[in-house]
């Protein structure tokens, strides 16, 4: 069969070519044309193709990703199809009827059309049942908004049936109504506020409907003016009443809409997997968030619980703002109830695993403790300061890992230049204004930066202070700072902290403090009431509580992520040591930019193994390391690209901005750091008279402190 | 795969010929399949590095089942391609009956439909075996290069009738190096001994990946991929195919013609002034000269309209795709050829037209067309004389037959007896 049919094919072929010559086929022309579009397919279209479908995966939102490919896939085909029209080089003079349309709006309008769908859709699919309630409502009175239109139409002009130009009318007004509904979201109590953005909406999609669709569809010019505006006037009434109307209605539906209750606690359903994470950090919260994009619509998706001692996820590498005073300390938590609409949320701490019986056991804060089973374990429980059992460390020295440390060396900060502002003792002033940071890491550099910021920032409110008194001391135990770092520009940090008046001693130890000064080990003291420790940080306690093989002290791992030896439990984050497939023996750093990947790819390994698939190993190498060195001054490494100063400054709080979780909280934080242009730093003590509370190892266990580190 | 066909091909070899010559084809093969010494690592960059295509959808299952419309779409187009070229070149064996009257608007209708629908196709097929173009190393015998070879005609020739097809559609000749009509057509023959060929050397691993179940991808599933191609597809369809399906026209915003968009409602390719009849048919010397075996006759247009006259609802079809029905009226040639003492039961004929020069200025009207009670000589359109670029004074207009053949300004029609 297949012989004969290759025997058919290069006959046929051979049949062309001998035709084409007696047919006098251009031998020149053909075979050029051949090799054009053979190189122009390959050489250009495909990979201006690949390329857009890349970039369609980079920039629209994971849930989306498929329509957004659908709808370029539509725009490519008809763009290629509608080129030569929309060039209109076939148009001859005396022949008006060769090419007649106006193919360039026709063109525009159906990509207008294809990515109206792909938007609604999008925005339908995304996130919760209220949404797609919602997109339901607004389908439904766009419906009945286009009937009425058509029937007011037959009552007042008499035309019979049904016109294209009415068709298109239809199919717009349904097509906003749904618009519409998606993005109204109901939300209990706010009756007035959905009313109020949905008559906006009704606005809004006037504009686009009357204003600019219909217009193109009858080949009128979109002019967007007055006197077009005064003509559909009327419709901008009914398109607002449309508005508030869906919104009503979805408030409606929405009230009687079902609420995820704490019945979800007691052990999993047959049907519907249960998937349970410890820790609200960007490695829990990446896996929760992964999950809920993949699977939070199709049925059979797995149940996701999220069990976190904090109801937030913690910014962490704008913790040194909050310290600093630039930024309000609620601006850099990203409530979890917020952003994982879908998963249940467990604000508890954990008291026990057991991975025989897959259960896990919670203690609220209040109450009895909750026990709940699992199908799938994910612990990302993140680390907690390691003081390798340095004398003075936990009672004396600040850290720099919550909200709560971050406040607490702010006020300290400020509490000690309250005291020395009246302090005539100078040996007991120069130690309240003497800082001293451990560690000359990211946290560190940046830490000791930001706090001499601070302080000079608020001088001014201190005259009798003399500026020659304030001290800021950085202690690296090794030859160069930031040893992640190009060594030149690590070299330049140096140098830029140095010229702002930062005493930085490398090859230096902290051995110990007290009330009153810091020892180092080339037997020096500095006389200070103010140590931050950012020289170490060791995985949870609560990994070795579990019972886990360690690596390093963080759960050992493989580079799926799975546990080793568990094919239902997986770890990642600071908390687990995830071995690096680029470098053997080495293993992934504990930084956000990881934390965040390794959460996606412990999501997508989870679903792989529900649906039978193997797990896939996890790669990624950093891409950028960015360190921010107080005012307007900072370094960034991108690859073998070295960036510092201004540009270097701007791009860290670009990227921190962008990754910033939440439209919300990232106008907050813009606002705060346009505020500190103006203003100086607030010197408000809220709690001045209180000292440290007590950092026994059980409380720290008990707050298992999810976030990762700062980068 | 290519070694699997070409070892299909030996066994061909091994049943049928004589030692010798079986000997003679076990040492081609052998040539052909010897492995050849991959190439320098050095050059393995860029796209030809391994895994340097990520993309998950990519599987053989999604190339097969594309591979599989895209072979019923082109068998479509090149089917209603034969059928258009035959109709255009009458003779042998090809039979082509004058009703229905739609059916060639109906064919042509369909080729050109079913060619822009398949751009999506052809490009999703392509975006998926993409990365093969770069497999490493670029061939291992002269075997997988023969393959390799023919693929590149496959996809040369699959892009070279799309794209002349568009611009085409779009009467945009200039970056055609050609002529379109016999460059697409023997382009079509080899497009298609190219793809018996891909699919002779292919059918195992199709059979196997359509077989064998897979997982679908991350973003987007292979379903979803199916499905954007296939609404590309409608979307491409239903907004052009308007040119062609008149009740669509409104909502077709691509249509290259529109059926109701001419003079007299009605569209036009070439207009008076540019075939350079103007003076001609406007002339009151005018006689349309119909010449029989035995006599001869010269009409003036009077003379014409004073015949019987008969009506007819005709579609004009265009071979770029578009149509549009008119009703047309004038003088039967079955008449015209009695008038010269021919019996139309048995006559075929040669209509001529002003045009000094033109590939389409004569057109044969044979035995069913001839006898056809539709095949008028019109001179009017709609009630009125025809435009001048509808082919004042007289146009040939006949059921089921491509608008080139619908000779305008006829100026001579020859009968022959073809008993």
């Amino acid at each position: 069969m297949r012989r004969i049919l290759i025997a058919l094919g290069v006959a046929l072929m051979a049949y062309a070519a001998v035709g084409a010559v007696l047919d006098g086929v251009n031998l020149i022309g053909v075979p050029l044309f051949l090799a054009g579009v053979l190189i122009l397919n390959d050489g250009i279209i495909l990979p201006l193709v690949i390329g857009l479908g890349a970039l369609v995966g980079r920039v629209a939102p994971r849930a989306w990703g498929g329509w957004t490919r659908a709808a370029a896939v539509i725009s490519v085909s008809v763009t290629i199809v509608a080129l030569p029209l929309v060039l209109g080089f076939g148009r001859v003079a005396d022949n008006p009827s060769v090419l007649p349309g106006s193919y360039g709006r026709g063109l525009l309008l159906i990509l207008a059309l294809v990515w109206l769908v792909a938007l609604a859709r999008g925005l339908a699919r995304r996130g919760d049942p209220a949404r797609r309630a919602g997109v339901l409502v607004g389908l439904g009175v766009g419906v009945a908004v286009a009937l009425i239109g058509q029937l007011r139409g037959h009552m007042t002009a008499a035309a019979a049936g049904l016109t294209p130009g009415s068709a298109v009318t239809i199919a717009v007004t349904i097509i906003g109504g749904a618009l519409i509904g998606s993005v109204l979201r109901y939300r209990p109590g706010r009756l007035l506020s959905l009313i109020t953005t949905g008559v906006l909406a009704g606005l809004l999609w006037w504009t686009v409907e009357w204003l600019t669709v219909l217009p193109l569809f009858a080949g009128a010019e979109v002019s967007w003016s007055l006197g077009d505006a005064q003509a559909s006037f009327g419709y901008l009434v009914a398109a607002m009443i449309q508005g508030g109307v869906t919104a009503g209605l979805i408030a409606a539906v929405g009230a009687r809409l079902p609420v995820r209750t704490v019945d979800t606690l007691v052990p999993p359903e047959e049907t519907r997997p249960r998937v349970l994470i410890v820790g609200g950090g960007f490695a829990g919260v990446g896996v929760a968030r992964r999950l809920q994009q993949r699977h939070s619509t199709a049925a059979g998706a797995p149940e996701v619980v999220l069990v976190s001692d904090s109801n937030y996820q913690l910014f962490t590498p704008m913790l040194t703002g909050v310290a600093a005073g630039t930024l309000s300390q609620q601006h850099i938590g990203a409530p979890l109830r917020a952003g994982l609409r879908n998963t249940t949320i467990v604000h508890a701490t954990v008291e026990s695993v057991d991975m025989a019986e897959r259960q896990i056991t919670v203690q609220p804060e209040a109450g009895e403790a909750v026990t709940m089973g699992y199908d799938h374990l994910v612990l990302a429980v993140g680390s907690v300061p390691d003081y390798r059992g340095l004398p003075g460390l936990e009672q004396y020295a600040f850290t720099l890992k919550s909200l709560a440390d971050a406040t607490l060396l702010r006020e300290h900060v400020l509490r000690q230049l309250e005291l020395a502002d009246g302090e005539r003792d100078s040996l007991r002033r120069r130690r309240l204004l003497t800082v001293v940071v451990a560690g000359g890491g990211f946290a560190g550099a940046e830490l000791v930066a930001e706090l001499r910021d601070l302080v000079h920032s608020v001088r001014r409110f201190f005259p009798r202070l003399d500026p020659e008194e304030l001290r800021f001391i950085l202690l690296h135990s090794q030859d160069r700072i930031l040893p992640e770092l190009d060594e030149r520009l690590a070299a330049h940090a140096l140098e830029r902290l140095r010229a702002k008046g930062i005493e930085v001693r490398l090859n230096v130890r902290l051995t110990g403090v007290d009330a009153e000064e810091a020892s180092l080990d080339d037997g020096r003291t500095i006389g200070t009431g103010t140590v931050v420790w950012t020289a170490g940080n060791a995985p949870s306690p609560l990994v070795r509580e579990l019972g886990f093989e360690l690596e390093r002290g963080a759960i050992a791992c493989d580079a799926t992520m799975q546990v080793r030896g568990r094919a239902d439990v997986w770890a990642l984050g600071d908390c687990a040591a995830v071995p690096d497939l680029a470098q053997p023996g080495a293993y992934l750093p504990p930084t956000a930019q990881h934390a965040l990947r390794e959460g996606t790819a412990v999501a997508d390994n989870i679903l792989a193994v529900l649906d039978g698939r193997a797990p896939t190993p996890f790669r990624f190498r950093t891409i950028a390391l960015l360190v921010a060195l107080g005012h307007q001054d900072g370094a960034v490494q991108i690859g073998r690209w070295l960036l510092s100063g201004r540009l270097a400054w701007a791009l860290w709080r670009g990227v921190y901005l962008s990754k910033l979780p939440g439209l919300e909280k990232r106008v907050r934080v813009s606002i705060d750091w346009l505020l500190d242009v103006f203003f100086p730093r607030d010197v408000i003590l809220t709690e001045p008279r209180r000292g440290r509370p007590p950092r026994d190892r059980m409380a720290t266990m008990a707050s298992v402190n999810v976030g990762d580190d700062a980068r | 795969m290519t070694v699997d066909g070409v070892e299909q091909s030996r066994s061909t070899a091994d049943e049928g010929t004589s030692s010798a010559g079986r000997r003679r084809a076990g040492r081609v093969v052998a040539w052909l399949n010897a492995p050849l010494p991959p190439p320098p690592e050095v050059f393995r960059r860029g796209p030809l590095r391994e895994d340097a295509f990520p993309s998950r959808l990519r599987t053989t299952r999604l190339s097969s089942q594309l591979g599989i419309a895209l072979a019923v779409s082109f068998g479509i187009c090149f089917l209603t391609g034969l059928i258009s070229h035959f109709v255009q070149h009458p003779g042998g064996w090809f039979w082509w009956p004058a009703r229905p009257v739609w059916l060639y608007q109906a064919t042509q209708g369909v080729h050109v439909a079913t060619g822009l629908a398949t751009i999506p196709l052809l490009g999703a097929k392509l975006w998926s075996v993409y990365p093969r173009l770069f497999s490493w190393p670029p061939f291992r015998s002269r075997a997988e290069l023969t393959e390799r070879a023919g693929i590149a005609l496959l996809v040369a020739s699959s892009l070279f009738l799309l794209l002349s097809g568009i611009l085409n559609v779009a009467r945009w000749y200039a970056p055609m190096p050609f002529f379109f009509t016999t460059a697409h057509y023997r382009v079509a023959w080899l497009a298609v001994g190219a793809l018996v060929v891909h699919i002779a050397v292919k059918l195992p691993v199709i059979r196997d990946a359509l077989n064998r179940p897979v997982r679908d991808g991350l973003q987007m599933s292979r379903r979803g991929l199916l499905a954007a191609v296939g609404a590309a597809a409608g979307v491409i369809t239903l907004s052009t195919v308007g040119q062609t399906a008149a009740p669509l026209s409104p909502i077709s915003v691509l249509a290259p013609r529109r059926p109701e968009n001419g003079p007299q409602g009605l569209p036009v390719n070439k207009t008076a002034a540019s075939a350079g009849v103007r003076d001609a048919i406007l002339s009151p010397d005018y006689r349309l000269v119909v010449v029989g075996p035995e006599r001869q006759v010269e009409l003036s247009l009077d003379e014409l309209r004073a015949l019987p006259q008969h009506s007819a609802v005709l579609p004009i079809a265009c071979v770029e795709g578009w149509s549009a029905v008119g009703t047309w009226s004038g003088v039967r040639i079955r008449d015209l050829a009695e008038l010269v003492g021919v019996d139309p039961e048995h006559a075929e004929a040669e209509v001529e037209s002003l045009q000094a020069v033109s590939r389409y200025r004569v057109s044969a009207v044979s035995g069913p067309l001839l006898r056809d009670p539709f095949t008028l000589l019109a001179l009017q359109l709609r009630g009125e004389d025809l435009h001048p670029d509808h082919g004042f004074p007289a146009r040939l207009i006949a059921p089921n037959r491509p608008g080139v053949m619908q000779t305008k300004w006829v100026g001579k029609l020859t009968v022959r007896d073809a008993r």
